[in-house]
């Protein structure tokens, strides 16, 4: 398989006015890989995602697709396939006729398109409502379909903006089991999305986006464990907003506020469990209703909110 | 790509019931409803079925037009231009479906025109075919010019809804008099459907020939070029 980066984004920045809206990114994809592109709504990701497509012209640094320049060469843009965040389909037309469709304007034609929608529908899941206009398909299948229209003439790269946007459980096991079987027939795919753990869960690599700056990159495990090692999260869910005596007993305790709202506290230690046990204890001798305490692994989001914690108090 | 998108358009005309009924089925319809009570016959038709059916090819083309916000808004543009394609073949396949939508319309408006009043559209069926393919191309043009340079559905409607009515009033002479001026008919010739009367009265009516109507011909080219021309720039920015 050839492993040769397929997206290589060197120092982007873009400003819209005053407004820096990319900072110096660099972002590297290979075949075979699945990267989630995170970042809280404004952090830049679409910018960076217009860069790729060839859609933005970045006012700094370099971006290639397969090594050309996806603004002025053709040829780079026709190596990708774009899932926007919308469904993007024709709503009258049935499921094949826009797979059809998309294939024409993408240059498929004849015995090569009606092989490229029976592969594209069978590997999205789409075939047995291929013959149903889309107006008349559930979420799930629409996302499944969108996903097809994006495939047809094979790109080497796949862009999904908002992939998971409004799914259930369900749908969302679904979706990612198409993504993996796109990444085992060795395409790359950056998800771009603001949903932690779906890239967690999905990502080969994560790269953290936050005001224009890459905060973060790397496999979610890894950055977990280096950020945390042995250590486990202990969360309390308080039944209502604690008062300031409470406040400075959690405080106290090494707790910190895991919300916007003081009803979850949080702390990182390797002996999760004995702190566990002490604080249901001093909760319950001064009187302070929780909901729950548990321990569990640290994850992803844990990391952001301690990078954010650490920022915050830099 | 140009061809692909051409036949999007016509999948998607053919699958939508009100596309199909104004524009097969209504024209015709006013058309006779207007010749009949009128009372008319002659050249008073053909200005009638002239009116109708560029007005018509007007607001037809304007719905088609439409499909421009509506993919940008709907994802569909993005997902194109993300491909190897430019807007390019995007603007000149719809221009094409919109031009062939226009001369079909005018063709069931002129057909009930013929079965009726007996105008004399198969005699001159190739002149005809010159002025329905010039009016459609214009009405194209312009359409897909207003339609790009609108950033969302409800003021292109609007624009275009306006646009219409002062073509009517100024080139088919149906303002009120009130508001009528001295240079009231040389305004009538800024109205694109005027020039298209003109070209239907002189050849079905008048027998006339390509020496005569070729500036009108060539007017109606020229706005639906322009137009053209500007929908390719506002949708290259």
């Amino acid at each position: 398989m050839n492993r040769r980066a397929i997206v290589n984004v060197w120092g982007a920045e873009y400003s819209l006015g005053p407004r820096k809206i990319l900072r110096g990114v660099d972002l590297t994809l290979r075949p075979g890989e699945i990267y989630g592109l995170l970042g809280a709504s404004g952090a830049g990701k679409s910018a960076l995602v217009g860069a790729i497509c060839g859609r933005l012209k970045l006012t700094g640094g370099e971006v290639a697709v397969d090594g050309r320049d996806p603004r002025n060469d053709p040829a780079a843009r026709a190596v990708l396939g774009l899932v926007p965040r919308k469904i993007a389909l024709y709503e009258r037309l049935t499921v094949s006729e826009n797979l059809r469709a998309f294939g024409w304007f993408a240059g498929v034609r004849g015995r090569a398109l009606r092989e490229a929608v029976d592969l594209a529908l069978r590997l999205t899941g789409a075939r047995d409502r291929q013959h149903l206009p889309v107006r008349r398909l559930s979420d799930d299948d629409r996302r499944r379909a969108s996903i097809a229209a994006a495939i047809l003439h094979r790109p080497r790269l796949l862009v999904l903006d908002e992939p998971a946007a409004g799914m259930d459980a369900g749908a969302r096991e679904t979706l990612d089991a198409v993504i993996r079987t796109l990444r085992e027939a060795g395409m790359a795919v950056l998800i771009v999305t603001r949903d932690l753990d779906h890239a967690a869960g999905l990502a080969d690599r994560v790269g953290v986006l936050r005001q224009g700056r890459k905060l973060l990159e790397g496999a979610p495990g890894t950055l977990v464990a280096q950020a945390f090692g042995e250590e486990m999260e202990v969360l309390v869910h308080l039944a209502e907003a604690p008062d300031a005596i409470a406040e400075s007993l959690l405080s106290s305790e090494g707790l910190a506020r895991a919300g916007k709202d003081a009803i979850v506290w949080s702390r990182f230690d390797a002996e999760a469990h004995a702190i566990a046990e002490r604080l249901d204890r001093r909760l319950r001798e001064a009187g302070l209703a929780t909901r729950k305490i548990e321990v569990r692994p640290p994850s992803l989001r844990s990391l952001l909110r301690l990078v954010a914690d650490w920022r915050e108090a830099a | 790509m140009t061809l692909a998108m051409f036949r999007v358009m016509a999948l998607q005309f053919l699958r939508d019931p009100v596309a199909l009924v104004s524009t097969l089925v209504l024209p015709p319809l006013v058309f006779l409803v207007w010749a009949t009570r009128a009372g008319t016959g002659g050249e008073a038709t053909i200005r009638a079925a002239a009116t109708v059916s560029t007005l018509f090819v007007m607001i037809a083309a304007m719905r088609g037009a439409l499909s421009l916000i509506d993919e940008r808004d709907s994802g569909v543009a993005d997902r194109i231009l993300a491909g190897g394609a430019g807007t390019g073949p995007v603007i000149n396949g719809k221009f094409l479906f919109l031009l062939v939508q226009g001369v079909v319309l005018a063709g069931a408006v002129f057909a009930a025109a013929q079965l009726v009043h007996d105008l004399p559209v198969t005699r001159r069926i190739w002149l005809w075919l010159a002025t329905a393919t010039v009016v459609s191309a214009c009405a194209a043009g312009l359409a897909l010019a207003l339609a790009g340079a609108c950033r969302g559905r409800r003021r292109a409607v609007l624009l275009s809804g306006a646009a219409i009515l002062l073509f009517a009033l100024a080139g088919e002479g149906l303002a009120p008099r009130v508001l009528a001026t001295p240079w009231s008919p040389m305004l009538r010739w800024a109205a694109p459907n005027a020039w298209a009367s003109e070209a239907y009265v002189a050849i079905l009516q008048r027998g006339a020939g390509p020496a005569t109507v070729w500036v009108a011909w060539a007017v109606l080219a020229a706005i639906g070029l322009a137009g053209l021309a500007v929908a390719h720039a506002v949708a290259r920015r």
